[in-house]
């Protein structure tokens, strides 16, 4: 697996508070929207209202330059023009206009204020702001000045957790590629916001759930070069070996003929022409530009992964791992990472004098010995008898069964964040409240590993995507996150989806 | 003489046969006795001379209607004056009563009390309700259950159309006297072919390309071959710009520097005989014209549709010759080009559809197209009723009181979607004569809960012809436009009401109805 680094090192929010404490009193703070608007106003007023902005935005400069690398570079300020040029000012009024027009489209801000935020990999926050620009998140911290314009949310009471995510995605987007073929007005679409997730994989991608518009959905293509590995297919195992040993022959040739070029200039490289299909993926594989992905889940299927991975040293994730428990030091060591179920059910096989079947501490078990791990469901999909709590509505719960079988509570949900988004190698994009990161939250009103706890709002990419009491699931259930209120009497006929 | 007998009960003589066709003898015509009469009569004496009167008679015709024609023609006029209980123009306002004036095959003038030559033939409708023709923008009435896949810009619906064994009667029971029918298939089977539903077989095409059918695979690699189509499309149309800028350039240079390498125009000389003989006429026409010449000739050519290869170099003329556009891919070009003419109807299922359709159209602006909104009980169109709106979309849909997604809560979309400023036009639900009848039945429900009356008339008439791209021809009933009217015995959107008659280039057409 990769090195456990994050892509963005966030600011602390204690940086984020002292510096918010130097910032000027107003709340609003001079952005270019407010520029432009003072030029194009009445010309008496134009002088005072530019030097005024002109002034303004000065002292923000001044106080804050870190915060200005993260924006557009200011406009060049302008010296106040006498009121005797207003015949020019027309003209370039005109051609102002214009320009407008030809501009892209504004910034678009979208705040979470005065709420819990549990960032995952820098600790929690209490009373604290998150600002998100066009989709990333741009400052955490106590009090933030908002830019005019930004869309609050205030979810004072509530809890926010960076959006959880499915390693496999099922139903809830389009075959792959899914922004090509998702349905983002789907049931599915929702029902998964409702489950805090907000990115999923579809084939060999991930995107995230941007419910009502397909823009900016992918996170990754081509996430893992799967690999047939199992044991009831020897011929194909010994074919994969022999082959990586092939191309494994050719790297090494590789290596040698750079070597013998620094004396003989005229030396032969080595033949590459075959290298292609397959071959190319493994090749991949060698160089650790792509990841592997195996299906295992027997103990001894799981050993052969671990010599394979060991033998050519690539990298390479598990599927299943249902016996996981009994060999997870072999596998911490052949540095491989797995995508597990919690609750899978597999019975114990009296034949073997060993440990074996499904073990609730299989999570706890490997995560004790540092193998990486992202959790799905034993339905991966949503689905109406899902209800019952196995399928992708409750990756939360999964979660939360780890916990039972001893994984602590903090790994359990890093297991459906930020060690899923490892697992899949979309970290630096998605997994954990970070600056730089995508905007997808899931904003519960408790423990989200507690049975209790509802999703009150989903927010993907600096979006509203769900909204408990908008959509009929949950809205019944404890309005507005108060746990004793009584339901509503009305609930009845419950209505999906936005929209009329 | 037994045989005869079989072939013919009456065991007439041929000679006694060519008489009974005249008009004297159908007159007596059947089975009556004084027929066999006549007939015994005739074979008993006149079977002889028979011959030469019946062409005597047929001169005396030919004379009477040369005359009968040569008096019109010297008048210059021909008009036709309906006289209607009320008129619905759609174009302007109602008359009721109201005059129509027709020269023609077209109208010349329409009101209330409008004066007309005194020498017009007047259509005593007082009693009835005239108004456009309606108009079917999308249909496989007819046609045989063959379907294509892939990109076939090439194709056009015409190519399968037998208009001697089309039967429009349905169509035009239902007061329908334009159909465009479409190609079946996925990605881009071809293009609608619109056609008049009666009159006379040479008046009867009104487009072999009306619009180009759109159908991705949202769900599948559809929106993947779009994106690729268009892509390709506009390959196409940088080659022959490239072309174009090496032939100026090498023409300028041949000005500057007269030729000194002659073994190789030789070979030039060569390769364009050969190039000549692939693409036939295409190649001395212009990119453009050639472009429409392909299109409208469409089928009756069936062009083999392979790319050539590029070739700079310049005919004898020393005109350009643009290299030849793949023709699967000629109307994406035109549509690309924004050529007079060139539309597309695309085809969507779902609300996210428009979003991919978007995504995948954002290189190519200002392209002209309609949406087919393919809708079933259950739509979850109203999640993006406004952008239809906000730009105005035309609109094709199926007339029903949707239910908004997974509830029972009843949702008039066609209203929704002229209320945010849609222009629609409706289809029958499916190819039956039933659905043809009960259209105007749907759409008085519809109106009935919400749909502004005026839209749902122009969803039968102009609203389609724009979607056809003939609404200077059709789709209203103002000066100029084709003498296509139905009658009604009542109110359009009244389900009670009946096409009376159907007149289409200002001719009645006969309506053969079912009997119920």
């Amino acid at each position: 697996m990769k090195a456990s680094h994050e892509a963005t090192k966030p600011r602390s929010h204690k940086a984020g508070q002292r510096r918010a404490a130097q910032r000027p009193a107003s709340r609003t703070h001079p952005n270019p929207e407010r520029k432009r608007r003072a030029v194009n106003a009445p010309s008496l007023f134009v002088g005072p209202a530019k030097a005024l902005a002109g002034t303004l935005a000065l002292c923000w400069f001044l106080v804050c330059p870190t915060m200005l690398l993260a924006e557009e570079p200011p406009k060049k300020d302008e010296p106040a023009q006498p009121a005797a040029a207003s015949e020019k000012e027309d003209d370039s009024k005109e051609k102002e206009e214009k320009e407008k027009k030809k501009e892209p489209p504004k910034d678009r801000y979208f705040a979470i204020t005065h709420t819990t935020v549990h960032t995952i990999t820098n600790g929690d926050l209490y009373g604290a702001t998150i600002l998100t620009k066009n989709g990333k998140v741009i400052e955490i911290g106590g009090a933030i000045a908002l830019p005019e314009g930004t869309e609050t949310l205030d979810a004072s009471g509530f809890h926010v957790y960076p959006g959880f995510i499915a390693a496999s995605g099922g139903n809830v987007l389009g075959s792959d590629p899914p922004d090509d073929t998702t349905d983002v007005f789907s049931l599915n679409m929702t029902i998964a916001l409702a489950g805090g997730i907000t990115t999923a994989v579809a084939g060999n991608s991930a995107a995230n759930l941007t419910y009502g518009s397909v823009d900016e959905m992918i996170v990754k293509r081509d996430l893992f070069k799967s690999l047939r590995y199992t044991t009831d297919n020897p011929d194909g195992r010994r074919k994969i070996r022999a082959d990586l040993e092939k191309v494994r022959q050719y790297l090494r040739d590789v290596q040698a003929h750079e070597e013998k070029k620094k004396t003989d200039p005229e030396a032969k490289e080595p033949d590459k022409e075959w290298i292609k299909g397959d071959f190319e993926t493994y090749l991949k594989l060698l160089r650790h530009d792509a990841v592997a992905v195996v299906d295992a889940n027997s103990a001894h299927e799981l050993l052969e992964v671990c010599d394979l991975a060991k033998r050519f040293d690539i990298r390479a994730v598990v599927r299943g791992a249902t016996e996981g428990w009994t060999v997870a030091p072999e596998m911490a060591r052949a540095g491989l990472s797995a995508i597990i179920t919690p609750r899978r059910t597999t019975d114990r096989d009296e034949r073997y004098n060993r440990p074996n079947g499904e073990s609730i501490e299989n999570a706890a078990i490997l995560y004790k010995h540092g193998v990486p791990l992202a959790f799905v469901p034993s339905i991966t999909t949503i689905t109406l008898w899902g209800l019952a709590g196995r399928d992708l509505l409750h990756l939360n719960m999964e979660a939360a069964f780890a916990v039972r079988g001893g994984l602590p509570q903090d790994a359990a949900l890093r297991a459906i964040t930020i060690d899923a988004a490892r697992v899949l190698g979309i970290e630096s994009r998605v997994g954990s409240i970070e600056v730089g990161k995508d905007a997808n939250f899931a904003i519960f009103d408790g423990d989200p590993l507690h049975y209790m706890s509802l999703v009150r709002w989903t927010v993907v990419g600096g979006r509203v995507a769900y909204d408990k009491q908008k959509e009929s699931l949950y809205s019944h259930i404890r309005p507005s996150g108060d746990r004793d209120a009584p339901p509503p009497d009305d609930y009845w006929p419950r209505r999906l989806g936005g929209g009329l | 003489m037994r045989t005869r007998l079989n072939d013919d009960p009456r065991g007439l003589k041929p000679a006694a046969r060519v008489i009974r066709s005249l008009p004297l003898a159908g007159s007596i015509g059947g089975q009556s006795p004084p027929y066999h009469f006549v007939a015994s009569w005739l074979r008993g004496y006149v079977a002889g001379v028979a011959r030469s009167l019946a062409v005597a008679a047929l001169i005396v015709a030919a004379l009477m209607l040369a005359i009968g024609a040569a008096r019109a023609s010297a008048g210059g006029e021909d008009f036709t004056v309906i006289k209607a209980g009320r008129v619905i123009t759609v174009s302007g306002e109602e008359f009721s009563p109201g005059i129509i004036v027709l020269e023609g095959d077209k109208i010349s003038a329409v009101g209330k009390g409008i004066e007309y030559p005194p020498s017009a033939k007047v259509i005593d409708a007082v009693g009835e309700t005239v108004m456009p023709g309606f108009i079917l923008p999308r249909s496989r009435h007819g046609l045989d259950d063959y379907s294509r896949s892939g990109i076939q810009g090439d194709q056009i619906a015409a190519s399968e159309v037998y208009l001697l064994r089309m039967d429009f009667s349905d169509l035009l029971e239902a007061g329908y006297t334009t159909v465009a029918l479409i190609p079946k298939g996925s990605d881009i089977p071809g293009s609608a072919s619109a056609f008049r539903t009666g009159g006379a077989d040479d008046s009867r095409k009104l487009a072999d390309a009306a619009y180009l059918q759109v159908v991705p695979e949202w769900n599948g690699k559809g929106k993947e071959n779009l994106r690729a189509a268009f892509k390709k499309a506009k390959e196409e149309i940088e080659k022959a710009d490239k072309a174009r800028k090496e032939w100026e350039e090498k023409q300028k240079a041949k000005k500057e520097k007269p030729r000194d390498e002659k073994p190789k125009e030789g070979e030039e000389k060569k390769d364009e005989k050969k190039e000549d003989k692939k693409e036939g006429k295409k190649s001395s026409a212009d990119g453009d014209e050639a472009g429409a010449t392909a299109r409208e000739a469409g089928a009756a050519e069936q062009p083999t549709a392979k790319a050539e290869p590029i070739k700079f170099d310049e005919p004898k003329e020393g005109k350009f010759a643009p290299p030849a556009i793949d023709p699967k891919y000629q109307p994406l070009v035109d549509l690309i080009q924004k050529k007079d003419g060139a539309r597309m109807m695309v085809q969507l299922t779902k609300a996210a559809d428009l979003l991919h359709f978007d995504d995948a159209m954002t290189p190519y602006e200002g392209v002209a197209y309609s949406l087919y909104l393919a809708t079933a009980m259950q739509t979850d169109y109203n999640y993006v009723v406004k952008q239809l709106g906000e730009r105005k979309a035309r609109v094709v849909l199926r007339p029903w009181i949707h239910r908004l997604p997974q509830t029972a809560f009843r949702y008039n979309f066609a209203a929704d979607l002229v209320n945010h400023g849609c222009e629609i036009s409706v289809i029958p639900h499916d190819g039956t004569r039933d659905e043809y009848m009960r259209l105007r039945e749907r759409l008085a429900e519809l109106v009935r809960s919400g749909l502004a009356r005026k839209a749902a008339i122009e969803s039968l008439t102009i609203n389609p012809a724009r979607v056809l791209g003939l609404e200077k021809k059709l789709g209203g009933i103002e000066k100029g436009k084709d003498a296509d009217l139905i009658f009604l015995n009542g109110d359009p959107l009244d389900p009670q009401a009946k096409v009376m008659r159907v007149m289409i280039l200002g001719k009645f057409v006969e309506v053969k109805r079912q009997k119920l």
